[in-house]
């Protein structure tokens, strides 16, 4: 699990980040993210799961997946992912409607599979 | 329960338990795959118990999410589900039922309604444990 992480609007322009690559753990995987703080307004906070093979040069483009969906009334949101290549990671859009404007945020650990029928 | 229980057929009438297992933190989260079903209008309930290591008994715990009954992973059809158990500021010893997790949980799996012969294949992957943050 990552631990909170906080981003923060330094200004009013679409902002993306990425995390680092890291290995699937199988075929498929559930992840999950908790939003703990939002301070920004509607749906301006985005994030998608983008898969790459290893081979595959450079941060892009990658194949994205998801973007995470809300669980209900929920502070969690989830993203089903099949088909993963050999690596993950996590995209994070946002866009805030005035400076100091933020989410915290954290991943819990994803749920990994392989099909089994 | 620190990996997937692998697919397990559950028939018509049947309820079991996996063994009891440690908690990993306050808070859970359940996620399982109905593989196959093969009924008209069985369900497939799955949920945590919950206790403390002292204990003899078992209390059932309800979810967050789903947040309107029945409280637990309930499958109608195949497909990935996910339920999230996140504790309460209060103290364990509330009544049941409870949200948050004791020394030990384990999982109940029940088949609800149907009839003679149905039956799906599920499995369980591994719970994600953790702790509240901003409590």
């Amino acid at each position: 699990m990552w631990m909170n992480t906080q981003i923060v609007a330094l200004n009013t322009s679409a902002q993306t980040y990425l995390t680092p690559w890291f290995p699937k753990g199988a075929d498929n995987g559930v992840f999950t993210l908790e939003k703990i703080l939002d301070t920004l307004s509607g749906t301006a906070f985005q994030v998608r799961v983008f898969t790459k093979n290893r081979e595959d040069e450079g941060s892009a483009p990658g194949t994205a997946k998801g973007p995470f969906t809300v669980l209900g009334s929920s502070a969690f949101y989830e993203v089903h992912c099949t088909g993963l290549l050999d690596l993950v990671r996590f995209e994070i859009k946002f866009t805030a409607a005035s400076a100091g404007q933020g989410v915290i945020y954290r991943f819990l650990p994803p749920t990994w599979y392989d099909s089994a029928v | 329960m620190a990996s997937n229980i692998p697919g397990r057929r559950i028939s018509y009438g049947e309820t079991f338990y996996t063994d009891w297992a440690p908690r990993g933190g306050d808070c859970a989260l359940l996620r399982a795959q109905a593989l196959f079903k093969e009924s008209t209008n069985g369900t497939i309930q799955i949920s945590l118990e919950t206790r403390s290591a002292e204990s003899t008994g078992a209390t059932p715990m309800e979810t967050s999410y789903p947040s309107s009954a029945p409280k637990l992973l309930e499958f109608a059809a195949v497909g990935v589900k996910t339920a999230i158990y996140t504790a309460t500021a209060e103290a364990t010893t509330n009544p049941p039922p409870i949200r948050g997790c004791r020394e030990q949980v384990r999982i109940k799996i029940a088949f609800i309604g149907g009839s003679k012969g149905d039956y799906y294949v599920v499995r369980l992957f591994a719970p994600v444990f953790f702790d509240n943050s901003n409590i």
